[in-house]
């Protein structure tokens, strides 16, 4: 869509050396959607953009994209709001500038300054397609980097497995080396009868793993852990009979 | 501020590639249909065979539930890390998480009415966290309020004295200001209080009673969770997560199965449909069980939300695929799981009882408050105000009830949610209140656009300062919250 537009904005920007396309004042307008009307204009230096809100409910503002070609500040930023004011900028050097509202940050769009004169060259070529997505607006946030957990090679470790049969269950016992998620499995041959998840801690631990397919027969049991880093304990088995 | 990762450029070249494989996908007959014949074609399996993206070819993950350090007569002893961690939530990438004990979703309490729990939880994070048990009734010291932190490196004790109906409950990151985020990288996981009255209704239990916590997430290149911020809008994920793994299946017995349904995204809102409007019987909402089921067959879903669903089904042939839509959802965000319907069984002596409990009758409200909700200058607002906790906003009186209504000005939904305390819900400008949220207790409720709702809150069994809020966390961190204090 945006490159589209884009491309209309270079194609009109091309024919700019026959036809004088760079236009005089421009106003874009914003309602309670999520567009500026037009997208894109294109202006002679000196020349003045309105950006015009009719937002009853909508909150927008109109800043300086931080991407943009050519550097400059509405001087709208970080005032977002419904039933906006109107907001003026006069462009008095030749460039690309794009903007956007903070809000919604894929609401955006590019004025093109050029020279007065028919028969200057187009602008510079427009942003790349592939701008990275715009930031963040700002916020009184407090900062909150998204994680980066650090290397963690060691696997966990199960040992000292112990298993008792009950009636219609079986009682696992285990020592565990680290934090781990803990996965308990009860096969009746290849055949998975009952599965059961745990986080645990450092330790020793106790669970009850409950079927009523736990019937008289041999079943063999598989714990496996997987610690927060993502590495695996080697399976450990331990085959039960039960008689009853 | 927090920033996108710096390789963002490359990865949405990706994430358009990641969409079209799924939009395929869904051309070629997953979601929308009930699927028996799908068509089958080399290039349909060779894509399903590269996108990790594809609905329904993940089992539902089962999510942990957390093994005590220590059981003494009347408590049981918890112990948790809050951390960094990695998630393996697409087949073969890593995704990097903030997790409890570094689980995404965190691991699951199993509480019993009338024992305290208590968490010791450790803060592994350089920046503050704390814990927020939601829709539970908790002392206001170990609520989670958003001033109320645990600083990096340090550790609280949460007590949980479970004197309160069964109920599904979650717990999540509270601190100030950063909850959008956190809960989106992970800090979330749920807290099954069972009890006696509970336990002699006979429902799904054990292998049959599911917990599902769905949110929208959307992804880098290198499997990373990406986070979009929009104040507006709040957070919009192009992918339906459940239990952590992209939109799964799950092999089910011909017979009746309980699913506890946590809406945890940041600001999505689902309408819930399986198949092409099949029957789901509500059993409880936030607060707990409803007086009788209730039967649905779309079901508004807002964030933070909990229904529970008893699906009967013993009601479909062998190798039945029936979807969940999300209906209001597009892309990838319509298919929220599969259930795949196993052979044998279909004989079940147990029926969902025709009443479920009780409900109290409430004193007479002693007080009608107002709340408007919208965006003023540059924040969300309640009221006209934003969030200052140096400001009591609300003062209720002790064990009284009162009649609060929220009439919603904007175009967002706005899902108000009071902290320590359970309210009804009296009525809804829109039309009339649906059993489902009428007949119980309920701690969130979606305020849709241009609406009124009415409910009553009962603040009680606790006094001392809350807050309440809205659940888009997006308005929520942009100061849509206010403080109430309840004076004994």
């Amino acid at each position: 869509m945006r490159k589209g537009v884009l491309a209309a904005v270079a194609a009109t920007a091309a024919l700019a050396g026959a036809t004088p396309a760079y236009a005089d004042d421009q106003t874009i307008t914003a309602d309670d959607g999520l567009v500026f009307t037009p997208e894109a204009v294109q202006i002679d230096v000196g020349d003045t953009v309105t950006w015009s809100f009719d937002n009853p409910t909508t909150p927008h503002n109109v800043a300086a994209k931080t991407d943009s070609p050519t550097a400059w500040a509405t001087g709208d930023e970080g005032n977002y709001g419904a039933n906006h004011p109107d907001v003026a900028h006069t462009f008095d050097a030749v460039g690309t500038y794009t903007f956007q509202c903070q809000v919604h940050p894929d609401m955006d769009g590019t004025v093109t300054v050029g020279n007065p004169p028919p028969d200057d060259p187009p602008p510079d070529d427009p942003p790349p397609d592939d701008d990275p997505p715009s930031s963040p607006p700002p916020t009184t946030h407090p900062t909150t980097p998204p994680p980066t957990p650090s290397a963690d090679a060691v696997k966990p470790t199960v040992k000292s497995v112990k298993l008792k049969a009950l009636r219609r269950a079986v009682r696992v016992r285990f020592r565990l080396s680290e934090p781990a998620t803990v996965t308990v499995r009860v096969k009746r041959g290849r055949k998975v009868i009952k599965s059961k998840r745990v986080q645990a801690g450092a330790g020793t631990h106790s669970l009850t793993v409950r079927s009523k397919k736990l019937k008289k027969g041999r079943y063999t049991v598989e714990i496996l852990a997987r610690d927060a880093s993502g590495n695996r304990s080697r399976l450990a088995t331990k085959r039960l009979s039960v008689r009853k | 501020m927090w920033h996108p990762p710096a390789d963002a450029h490359s990865r949405r070249d990706f994430m358009r590639n990641g969409f079209a494989s799924v939009a395929l996908l869904c051309t070629l007959g997953t979601p929308g249909t009930s699927s028996r014949r799908r068509v089958v074609t080399s290039a349909a399996m060779r894509s399903q065979a590269r996108s990790p993206f594809t609905p329904f070819r993940r089992d539902l993950p089962l999510i942990p539930e957390l093994l005590p350090v220590r059981r003494t007569r009347r408590r049981d002893v918890y112990d948790l890390r809050i951390r960094e961690g990695l998630a393996e939530v697409l087949p073969g990438f890593q995704t990097p998480i903030y997790g409890y004990d570094g689980v995404y979703p965190g691991p699951t309490v199993r509480a019993r009415r009338g024992r305290t729990v208590v968490i010791t939880q450790h803060n592994d994070l350089d920046f503050d966290s704390n814990v927020h048990l939601h829709g539970g009734y908790v002392p206001a010291g170990h609520d989670g309020h958003p001033m109320d932190v645990i600083a990096p490196g340090g550790s609280f004790e949460y007590h949980y004295p479970n004197h309160q109906d069964a109920a599904t409950l979650w717990y999540h990151d509270h601190a100030h200001g950063r909850t959008s985020h956190t809960l989106y990288y992970g800090l979330l996981a749920l807290y099954v209080l069972e009890d006696e009255r509970e336990r002699d209704l006979d429902l799904p239990a054990g292998d049959y009673d599911i917990p599902l916590a769905i949110a929208d997430h959307s992804f880098n290149k290198d499997g990373s969770f990406r986070y979009v911020d929009n104040i507006d809008l709040g957070f919009r994920g192009d992918t339906i997560l459940v239990n952590g793994a992209v939109s799964p299946r799950l092999r089910v017995d011909r017979r009746k199965y309980r699913f506890r349904l946590l809406n945890a995204s940041n600001s999505r809102s689902y309408m819930l449909r399986l198949g092409r409007g099949r029957r789901m019987v509500q059993i409880a909402a936030d607060g707990g069980l409803l007086a009788r089921p209730v039967a649905r067959r779309r079901i508004p879903f807002h964030p933070a939300e909990r229904i529970d669903l008893v699906i009967d089904f013993s009601d479909y042939r062998p190798g039945t695929e029936l979807v969940l839509h999300n209906e209001d959802g597009e892309g990838g965000t319509v298919a929220v799981m599969r259930f795949d319907v196993g052979r044998g069984g279909g004989r079940e002596e147990f029926r969902v009882p025709r009443r479920l409990r009780s409900l109290e009758t409430l004193p007479a409200p002693v007080s009608d408050r107002h709340w408007d909700l919208g965006f003023g200058s540059g924040a969300w607002q309640i009221g006209g105000r934003d969030f200052d906790h140096d400001r009591i906003d609300v003062r209720p009186r002790f064990r009284t009830s009162e009649r609060w209504s929220f009439t919603n000005n904007s175009n967002r939904v706005h899902p108000m949610h009071i902290h320590g305390f359970l309210f009804r819900v009296l009525s809804r400008s829109s039309g009339p209140v649906h059993a489902g949220e009428r007949l119980g207790w309920k701690d969130t409720i979606g305020v849709l656009p241009q609406e009124t709702v009415t409910v009553e809150p009962w603040f009680g069994p606790y006094n001392g300062r809350y807050v309440f809020h809205c659940h888009a966390l997006e308005h929520a961190d942009r100061a849509m919250m206010l403080q109430l204090e309840v004076e004994a």
